[in-house]
């Protein structure tokens, strides 16, 4: 099987990595695994307003999409991923279930799911209460969804980055008072990723649609 | 055409993108068709601001006249009565609106009963009685139909919850730069339209806000619907406007019908032909209303003589009330008397923090959030964003059910 097409990536994920201003796990997907990282519009506009950040991100943002590190998930672009999508998928099924999950869940993450689902895409997101939320009302997830340091140390593992910028995003995204995955609490970059179950990894794709979940490990293979 | 619809509310895009939460120069670029505003967005849009997506939807065009668009409750907000102040709050109860029927369908507990009684009630007035009398029937109807009218006590403490279980929504927040002391409105899009009332909080005591609520919900009955909104101002005199008598005459009924007037002065021997400030405020106290509403309905049930009535509206009950009745008492003396253990399950946890105005959410609203939230039903993000507050402020003042489980 071949790496998915897009990876669609939340609000949350995307902070973190633009706070520690290290977004080149994103360009290093697409270069070395033809895996576009992807927004949905909702995503987007939440990136150019974001709580108490207000307009913090809009460079790092637009920066990002003009670079192609980035795109959004438009209506012609999503046409495009129909045909390899599973049977049903549709723009106005998209935009129906986004609907749906956003009365559960903000809308980032509503839609950046939905897509997911209906693409068979996997997805980036750190909002683990909104997966939580998801479940709880029986309401299906990509798979999987991966986490922001998933991506940090899928990157570290396969030496795109070092070991000194991943303990420096780790640092700094802790010293700003971001949540981290329980494993990076306490410890530093190096012992946490010993403790830390990725869901991304380097390998022959073995994953079997029917048990896959959330946080089914996704295996992907250099172009 | 979202530019045409913002010049008809008379709001700048600046303004409503940072009401609503958006980037102005996004929600700036969407009002003069630069960028499109995406599908997810319009529901919103459209409840806010009372118009149809389709509106929304379309190509801006010099042939579409402004008063062809402009919704009817936006002609009254745009008057020069009201300040910027009033058409913001008006924006953000209309949100808070569109968010209560979000979190409604998602709970499954939509309530929609105010519709078969206000209707009944309408239809069961007669119209061609004078208006104090049409208000003094649909009181009465009113009260009948719900649990206002059992005990003829004082229903301050009850009418809240009870509009709340009929599907309106009331907001009670402060407004200082406003004139409005109450307004009656309907939020939310066509299909889920719900009657909206609003009272201005700022130096207005609990009693007199009784009786402008109830004033309100008779404007809501009779005319809300059809008229866009209806405006009611502090500095107000005794009107006779029609509109205003059917009103007045229905909150006052609703809150001290002659039944509850003798019961409460039965129960505390007061003499009608002798008050003084501590009986009168004794009446105040247990009717829940303020002193010229108690005094207007003793006269009208033949209790005290008409002539007697403006002595008694100026009798000072201040310092009576402040010790009958802890409705009386400010914030502060309010939080002493309960206990600091006692206070911390709602002070300071109501008001919105994102938005460039505070607004003060209804407490039944927030307890809707919030137990969704503990049901599971929403996640924190969600119902960060249906009380306007940053995600870590909402798991601060409310917890976090996940803290335990988390990755």
């Amino acid at each position: 099987m071949q790496n998915p097409a897009l990876l669609l990536c939340d609000s949350d994920a995307l902070t973190q990595l633009f706070l520690a201003n290290e977004v080149r796990p994103l360009r290093h997907l697409k270069d070395a695994y033809g895996i576009q990282p992807t927004i949905v519009q909702e995503v987007d506009l939440e990136l150019r307003w974001l709580g108490k950040y207000k307009d913090r991100f809009v460079p790092q943002l637009d920066k990002a999409l003009k670079s192609s590190s980035l795109c959004v998930l438009d209506q012609g672009r999503f046409q495009a991923l129909v045909s390899s999508a599973p049977a049903g998928a549709s723009w106005a099924g998209f935009q129906s279930l986004g609907a749906q999950y956003n009365g559960h869940i903000g809308s980032g993450e509503a839609y950046t799911f939905a897509a997911g689902v209906t693409l068979n895409l996997p997805a980036l997101s750190n909002d683990f209460r909104a997966i939580k939320t998801l479940e709880a009302n029986l309401l299906p997830l990509p798979t999987p969804v991966l986490r922001s340091f998933d991506l940090l140390v899928f990157c570290q593992k396969s030496g795109f980055l070092d070991l000194k910028t991943c303990e420096q995003v780790r640092a700094d995204l802790l010293k700003i008072g971001e949540g981290l995955p329980r494993a990076f609490m306490h410890s530093s970059f190096w012992d946490g990723m010993n403790a830390f179950p990725s869901r991304l990894q380097e390998g022959p794709l073995s994953l079997h649609a029917s048990v896959a979940n959330y946080s089914t490990p996704l295996l992907i293979a250099k172009l | 055409m979202l530019q045409t619809v913002l010049e008809s509310v008379g709001l700048d895009a600046k303004t409503c993108a940072g009401l609503l939460g958006f980037n102005p120069t996004v929600f700036a670029e969407w009002s003069v068709g630069q960028r499109q505003i995406p599908e997810s967005v319009l529901p919103l849009l459209s409840a806010v601001f009372s118009v149809p997506v389709s509106v929304l939807r379309a190509k801006p065009s010099r042939t579409i006249n402004d008063e062809d668009i402009t919704p009817a409750i936006w002609y009254k907000f745009r008057g020069p009565e009201l300040v910027s102040a009033d058409r913001e709050c008006v924006v953000l109860i209309r949100q808070l609106g569109h968010y209560l029927n979000e979190l409604e369908a998602v709970t499954r507990s939509r309530s929609v009963q105010w519709k078969t009684l206000f209707e009944s009630i309408r239809n069961e007035t007669d119209l061609q009685a004078s208006p104090r009398e049409q208000g003094r029937a649909a009181a009465r109807m009113f009260r009948e139909a719900t649990s206002l009218a059992h005990g003829a006590k004082g229903t301050g403490e009850l009418l809240r919850g009870v509009l709340r279980s009929l599907g309106v929504l009331v907001v009670e927040a402060p407004l200082k730069e406003s004139r409005i002391e109450g307004c009656s409105f309907y939020v939310g899009t066509q299909a889920a339209a719900r009657p909206c009332i609003f009272a201005n909080t700022h130096h207005v005591s609990w009693f007199r806000r009784n009786t402008v609520l109830m004033h309100e919900v008779g404007h809501s009955i009779f005319e809300s619907a059809l008229v866009g909104a209806s405006l009611d101002f502090l500095d107000r005199e005794e009107v006779a406007e029609p509109l205003e008598m059917r009103a007045q005459a229905f909150a006052q009924e609703c809150l001290v019908p002659k039944t509850v007037l003798v019961h409460v002065a039965q129960s505390h021997g007061i003499k009608w032909g002798s008050l003084s400030a501590r009986p009168l405020a004794r009446l105040m106290a247990d009717t829940h209303v303020e002193q010229r509403t108690v005094v207007s309905a003793a006269v009208d049930a033949g209790l005290v003589a008409s002539e007697a009535a403006d002595e008694l509206k100026r009798i000072d009950t201040a310092k009576e009330l402040h010790e009958l009745s802890s409705h009386a008492l400010s914030t502060e003396e309010y939080l002493e008397l309960i206990g600091s253990e006692n206070a911390g399950d709602w002070i300071g946890k109501r008001t919105t923090t994102l938005t460039p105005r505070p607004l003060r959410l209804p407490v039944g609203y927030v307890k809707v959030v919030v137990d969704a939230y503990q049901n599971c039903q929403i996640s924190s993000g969600k119902a960060a964003e249906y009380l306007m507050v940053d995600e870590t402020e909402f798991t601060e003042r409310f917890g976090d059910i996940y803290a335990e489980v988390g990755e």
